[in-house]
Formats: C-alpha cells, structure tokens, sequence
C-alpha cells in the first residue's frame, strides 16, 4: 500500500515535466508576446525587453532556466503584474479558492448525494424525476447564468447579499453555489446510477433474504458500493472545483486562481501560466491517487499493492 | 447509523472551520471614496505603465515639474514652484521647491529628475512612452542607443533645485507632458536598490518611496489598491480624500453592480456597452466628447486594395450615421477625419463623406462594376461585443452599396494585434487615443514603416511633411518652394510661412507664426490620409462615460477653459487629487 502511493508521488515530477513541456511548446508557438502593447513598441525596445526578461531565448533554454527556478522553488516573475513574483501572485490567490472551492465541493455533496440516492432508491417515482430534472438544469445552466440569477434576486431584489468581492462570509455564498450547481447535479446523477447498478447485485439480494431491516441494508451495504462512481468522480471534479472559476470569480469579482488561468494566458505571461499549470497538474494527479487509495477502502474487489 | 451521522458532522465541522480560519482576519475598514478601476494595473512605475487605470493611480502617487488642474487640467506649478521660457520656446528652466519631499523624507532635488528622466529614456528601462521625452534634444537618439553619453540630451542641472530643458523646437504643450506620469520623477535610490532584486520589487507597498498627494497603503492583486492622503506633500491642505480605494475588476456587468449596489462611488464607462441605452437616462450618468477614434485599417500591400479608388468607394460606401445612430447611440459623432476635434489651433480637413453612388462608380472604374471581380473581404475585429455590432452592420452596408462579400471575423487580443502588424488581414478594426492635445499624436503614425502604421501605406509627400511639422523653425528659416504646388492649401501654407520670416529671428512670434505653419502642414497631412489616398476609414470619435454618485465632486467632464468657457474633457483626465466626497 504504501509503496504503492510512493511510486505513484514519484511518477508525479516526470507527469508535470511532461505537462510542462507541452505547455511550453503551445505558447510558445501562440502568436503574439507577453510584451505586445496596443502602440508598436519600437524593435530595439521590444529586444531590451526581450533580454530583460529572458524571453530572447530559444524555447529549450528558456524551459531549461525555467526548470532551473523551479528545483529553486522559484517559479519566476511574472510579465504581466510587474514586480509580482508567481510564487506571490499563487500564494495569495490559491487560498481563496481553495477555501471558496471547499465550500463549493461541501455543498455539492451535501446536496448531490442524498438527492442521487434518493433518486436511486425511489426509481420512477416523483422524487426521481423531479431531482433528475434539477440535475438536469443544474448541468446545463452555464455559471453565468445562474450567477447573474443569484445577483439579481438575491441582491438587487432582495437585498439580502453583497454584490461581490471577499472578505466576509456572506460574500461567500452566491460564488459557493453557483460554483458547486454542475457538480452537485453531476453527483446526484452518478450516485442515481451507483445505487441502480448495486440494487440488484447479488449482495444486496441477499442480505434482503437474510431479513435485515432496509436502512441498515441501504447504509452498510448499499452506500459503499453506489458511491463508487461519485468518489472516482471527486479526484478531477475537486481539482478542477479547487483551483477556482474564471467565470464565478470574474461575476463576483473574487480574487482567486480562476482569473489567473485564463488571463495569464491571454496575456501569453509565461511564467504565470505554467504556475497554473503545475498547480492543478498537482491537484489532479494526488487527488486521483488519493481516490485510487479510497477505492481500496470502499471496494472490497480493489486491493493495492498486492 | 451513528458512525454515519458523526462522518457527517466531522464533514460538517470541518466545512465551516475552513471557512471560519479563511476569514480569521476582521474585514477592512473601508475607504472614504471608492471608484471601479478597470483591469489590474500591470505597474505602478510611472516610467513602465501606460493605460488609464495605471495612470489614475500614477499621478496620485507621483507628481512632476508640473500637475494637472483638476478643474481646467491645466499645468500647475507641482515640483517646480516656476519656470522661465526661452523666447524661441527651446529652452526651459525650472525652478524645484525647496519644500518637496519623498515618502522617505528626503528632498525630491533636481538630480532626481535628471536622472529619472534618463531613466525613461534608456533603452534598458524598456519604456513604452519614453517618445514622450523625445523633445528633447537627443533624447531619441539616446533611446534608440545611437547616442550613449547622456550629457549631449538636453537636460541638465545646474544645482539641486533648477533644471534647465532643452527641445528641438518649440512645443506648445510642454508644460502639458511635464504633468504625464512618464515625466515624473523616482527616487533613485530605492529603484536602484530594489530593481537588482527583481523587475518591479520597488513599486511593492513598503518598498516604494513616492512624491504625490497620496501614498500607496496595500495592492492586493485582482482585489484593489489602496491609497492614503500622504501629509507630507508640499500641498496636503489641497487634498480632502484620506483614503481611497480603486477596485480592480476585469468585468465590466460587476463594475456596474458594484456601482449600482453604493460599492464603488464612480464607475469611469466600465460596463457593458448593450447597456448604454439604459444608463444613459440616469441623472448619474455624464458623457463627453473625446480624444479617441475609432476606425478600421485597410491592407493597403493586398492588390485590390493597392488601387486608391477602391479604397475611396469603400470609405464612402459606409454609412457611419447608421452606426452612431442605431448601434452607439450615446452621442458619438460619425469621424470623415482622423483627428477628433478639441485640439487648440487645429482644424482637421473635410474628409470624405457618405456617397454610394460616386462608391459604385469608383469601383466601377478601378475594374470592378457592381463589385464583380472583387475577393471576398474578410473584416477582423478583437473579440468585444460592440466591434461586432459595428462590424455586422459595416458587412451589411458594403454588400449593399457595392456588392461586395464582407466576412467578419474576430480573434483575441494577441492574436488580433500580431495580425494587424504582420498585415495578415484584410481589413482591420483599430482605435487610437490621443496621448497630448496635439494633431502629432494622431498622424505620427502614417508615416512609411511607422511602427503603429501597420496598414502599409507610403507616401514620400507624407513623410516629408511629417519631417517639417517636426521642424517648422528650420522650414520657415529654409522653405523648400517645390513644395506649395504639391499641396490642396500650399498657397495658404506659403502665406504663413512668409509672414513667419517676417518676424525677427528667435522672437516669440516668429515662434507662433511658425506653429500655425505646423497646424496647417498638419492639416495637410490628415488629408492625405482622409481623402486622397486613404489608407484608412475612419468610422466614429467615441465618447467618454461616466457614473458618479451625487456626493462625489471632483469628477469633471466639462472643464473649465482659459476664459471661464466649459470645454469637454477630451482626454478624460480625471486626477483623483481633485476627488472630494460630500457627507451622505
């Protein structure tokens, strides 16, 4: 088990290296520079910039110096922000959205599992559709829409939230739910499906032949082999959930990764794309092997490292 | 069932823990006046940043020789309590005040100025507006590195308090870029101190050491900068605002809901342009006149637009009156020229106006009747919902008038850019805004190969009248008689530059005679771009916007001109040490 989890963190380097090495190479080969301004900026100029910033190299020597900052723990300045570190600019950022993504995640499952299961277990019944059909907008609603709901009945009618920003909890609720809607409603549908496929398994029919009374069969039987496809779901779904929403943080001006992930690459400000980059390559891959783990907790058929 | 119910509340427990550690801090007190910012800053070094939201918080915390009025946004006396000017305008000198002082106590000398002004100039600093300075004698050859020692620009200083300027000819409006953040000083110190460290590290808050009316109290980034009344400046009475708050914000539906909600007292026109029509209507709402075209490229190099009736008709053939009327509709006024009006001294030439008919018959004669022939047009635009608009109507007009297939397509910012410079379009959606009241801003840039031409256009009369408005005095001194006949008002041109020669040599009005022979060399200049040869249409001068609430003053879209008239604040410039909020 534990040399299992060792080999996976060791594959984690060369994964991201990987990672990083393609996303090098696309923006590199994206027209435009991180220095382009509105007024040309006359080609001695731009070459002074360049040398400043060490973007006159070929790209293999500006990835090389690049990895050379990263065994450093430095992941560079970026082109954009001037006089911003990446290193500042992840370290305020990722806090806020971890804790706004936690939240999110935390009412996603509060709300998804228990309106999946009971979906589940009253097949075709009035609570079925109506949470499926929930699920249903909750998936094809963009952000957007539902945030700009949020904003309008909650703070312009009535008046009960602050339009935006950070700092105080109640500023936290609209992005916390508009963020967790797609993934309470993916949750809910998986764990609809969980309890289907393991209804019918041979277990279940059998501890209902043994007599035990529903809710225990239900709690200690049928729990742990429907929540299967929600936990796999988890590891890309807390990753992405974590590092943040362009479009929640942008609507209720949240000062998160989101914001990062798509101007940096809008602005081409190479050094602050590849901190995205390594931050949610990271997430995705320890999340997934923390969900490998979990699978060998829950699933009596998974058993690693033998 | 219990083991369940307790995972459930250790989850529960463990939920608003984090949430409880995140907000562990007491939120901040807030500031007396708060406006929506735009985008974040990219720098808060006065010689690096450019752009409006950059330049609100540099002129708050830096000040040079001279600030601009907030009520007339004339040059007052800043750094430099006064000056002397040479009668031929070429040389200034400035006399510091002996009480101006640093952040850090020390006093902002002379020396400061030179050497920051150096600074801006050195090609290493990498500015983009160090053109700002290239006034001065040799300042851009020090630029482009063609000149190394500093001592040959013109700027010097005698002792710590006086500094002596010295241009390459007279202009009109120097005391004008003295006020830009460009010209201000740093301390030279703290950047050397802090620019080996790390690009930029200087201007963090606790490190930067500044001039201005405000200090920088925190940045945080995406969130907002925070700016405190500095007590130390040499006009602190003047200022009533102790804190300030400027939001930094990417999107403009919550820059306006902050507004709307009271959290942001003034909102400088960030909000979604499909909105205009509903705000226009509130008593909140001002808008003026400004220094800012919009208009499109066309790719002069492709061949069937190498003809010059082609791109005649196609300027003609658009009707911007529909587009201001029925796609803008804030009182934007329909551009035939290419400078916006506002400028003293300066009138624009006519410039082509609305003629489909004469548009058919241009492309009728340039080969192409009823646009048969002619390659489909692709029309691109940066991503932006009212470019858009305007392009689908622009599409429409020109497949009615003449014709002609018309393609909108948009790209992104960098890509857009890095198009329209390596001339991989069609035709091309572009905008520009005046930098200082002066034609030079606008027309600088059609010149052969200029860097911000990018349309491919060249004409050698064009470049040489753009080397004599760089030069008048040397041109009234040493007329070249070939060139009157060549021009639509050559005949007016010779006239003043004769009475120009009439003035004794060095006076102050041979100085202005000679810059009214500029205004008209300027003139002829924006003709041949508006309706000789036209390598560009353009379509619309925009408005500027504002939301303020009642109990802010100090916002002024009219300003009050040099004889008590109001005139629109074209560039609107608002400098926030002019902000004042009334008790509500």
């Amino acid at each position: 088990m534990l040399r299992y989890i060792l080999v996976r963190l060791l594959w984690l380097p060369l994964i991201l290296l990987v990672i990083l090495g393609i996303t090098t190479w696309l923006m590199r080969i994206a027209p435009g520079s991180p220095f382009a301004a509105e007024k040309s900026i006359d080609p001695q100029i731009m070459q002074q910039i360049e040398r400043k910033w060490g973007t006159n190299k070929t790209g293999w020597q500006w990835f090389g110096s690049y990895l050379a900052g990263i065994a450093r723990g430095d992941l560079g300045p970026s082109f954009k922000v001037q006089g911003r570190t990446v290193n500042d600019l992840l370290g305020s950022a990722l806090p806020v959205s971890l804790t706004l993504g936690l939240l999110a995640l935390f009412l996603a499952l509060l709300v998804g599992v228990p309106a999946g299961f009971l979906a589940g277990l009253r097949q075709n019944s009035i609570w079925d559709y109506g949470s499926m059909a929930i699920a249903l907008v909750g998936i094809s609603l963009p952000a957007f829409v539902i945030g700009a709901f949020l904003i309008v009945w909650l703070v312009f009618h009535w008046d009960v939230l602050p339009v935006g920003g950070w700092g105080t909890i109640d500023k936290l609720l609209m992005p916390a739910v508009t963020l967790s809607a797609p993934f309470a409603a993916v949750i809910a549908r998986l764990a609809r499906a969980g309890v289907l496929e393991v209804v019918h398994e041979d277990y279940i029919r059998t501890a209902k032949a043994k007599g035990l009374p529903k809710g225990e069969i239900v709690l200690k039987h049928l729990v742990r082999g429907a929540i299967l496809p929600v936990v796999s779901y988890l590891a890309p779904a807390a990753a992405a959930i974590l590092t943040g929403s362009f479009v929640v943080e942008k609507l209720f001006r949240i000062p998160g990764m989101g914001m990062h992930f798509v101007n940096s690459a809008l602005n081409r400000d190479y050094s602050l794309v590849l901190g995205v980059v390594i931050v949610y390559a990271t997430l995705l891959v320890l999340f997934n092997l923390v969900v490998d783990v979990a699978y060998g907790f829950l699933d009596p058929r998974v058993r690693l490292g033998k | 069932m219990r083991k369940t119910l307790l995972f459930c509340a250790i989850v529960l427990t463990a939920g608003f823990g984090v949430v409880a550690f995140a907000f562990r801090k007491s939120a901040i007190p807030p500031a007396d006046f708060t406006f929506t910012n735009g985008t974040e800053p990219k720098s808060l070094d006065p010689h690096i940043m450019t752009g409006q939201p950059e330049g609100r918080i540099g002129l708050a915390l830096f000040e040079g020789l001279t600030y601009w009025d907030p009520e007339t946004l004339e040059p007052k006396p800043g750094m430099a309590e006064r000056w002397e000017e040479s009668p031929d305008g070429r040389v200034w000198t400035f006399h510091l005040r002996r009480n101006a002082r640093w952040s850090n106590g020390d006093p902002v000398t002379a020396r400061d100025f030179v050497w920051s002004w150096q600074r801006a100039l050195a090609p290493e600093t990498a500015s983009e507006y160090s053109y700002m300075l290239w006034d001065l004698v040799n300042a851009q050859q020090f630029t482009e590195g063609k000149i190394r020692d500093f001592a040959q620009v013109g700027l010097a200083a005698p002792d710590d308090h006086t500094l002596r300027v010295t241009l390459r000819t007279r202009v009109p409006y120097f005391l004008d870029l003295t006020a830009f953040y460009t010209l201000c000083p740093v301390h030279p110190a703290t950047v050397e101190k802090w620019e080996k460290i790390g690009t930029g590290q200087w201007t963090l808050p606790g490190n930067i050491v500044t001039n201005g009316p405000f200090l920088l109290d925190f940045w945080v980034v995406n969130d907002r900068i925070r700016l405190r009344r500095n007590p130390d400046y040499w006009n602190a009475e003047s200022i009533r605002l102790e804190v300030i708050d400027a939001l930094s914000m990417d999107d403009v539906t919550a820059s306006l809901n902050f507004y709307l909600r009271g959290e942001s007292d003034w909102n400088p026109g960030y909000w979604p342009a499909s909105l205009n029509t509903l705000i226009m209507d509130r008593p909140d709402f001002t808008r003026t006149e400004s220094f800012f075209t919009y208009y499109y490229r066309i790719n002069n190099t492709l061949p069937q637009f190498k003809d010059v009736r082609v791109r005649k008709a196609f300027s003609i053939a658009i009707d911007r009156k529909e587009i201001v009327e029925n796609v803008l509709g804030l009182g934007e006024k329909e551009a035939f020229t290419y400078v916006p009006p506002g400028v003293p001294g300066y009138e624009s030439p006519k410039g082509l106006e609305y003629d489909p008919a004469q548009a058919r018959r241009l492309l009728a004669e340039a080969g192409y009747p009823g646009g048969r022939g002619f390659p489909s047009v692709k029309l691109l635009f940066n991503t932006h919902e009212a470019h858009e608009q305007i392009a689908t109507v622009i599409a429409r007009q020109l497949r009615e008038n003449l014709q002609i297939e018309v393609q909108p397509y948009r790209e992104e910012w960098q890509a857009y850019q890095s198009h329209t410079r390596t001339l991989e379009y069609d035709l091309a959606r572009a905008g520009w805004i005046g930098d200082y009241l002066d034609p030079n801003t606008f027309l600088d840039m059609w010149i052969t190969d200029g860097g911000n031409n990018q349309t491919g256009y060249s004409n050698p009369l064009y470049d040489r009248l753009y080397r004599i408005a760089k030069d008048t005095p040397l041109f009234v001194a040493a007329p070249e008689e070939d060139l009157y006949r060549l021009l639509v008002e050559g005949e007016n041109l010779r006239s003043l530059v004769d009475e120009a020669r009439s003035l004794p040599d060095g006076s102050r009005e041979r100085a202005l005679a000679a810059g009214r022979v500029r205004m008209l060399v300027f003139k002829e200049m924006e003709r041949l771009v508006c309706e000789i040869d036209v390598p560009i249409i353009p379509l619309y001068f925009y408005v500027t916007k504002n939301l303020v609430k009642p109990w802010v003053e100090g916002c002024h879209p009219y300003i009050r001109g040099p004889n008590g008239e109001k005139l629109p604040n074209v560039r609107d410039i608002h400098p926030l040490r002019g902000f004042h909020v009334r008790p509500h």
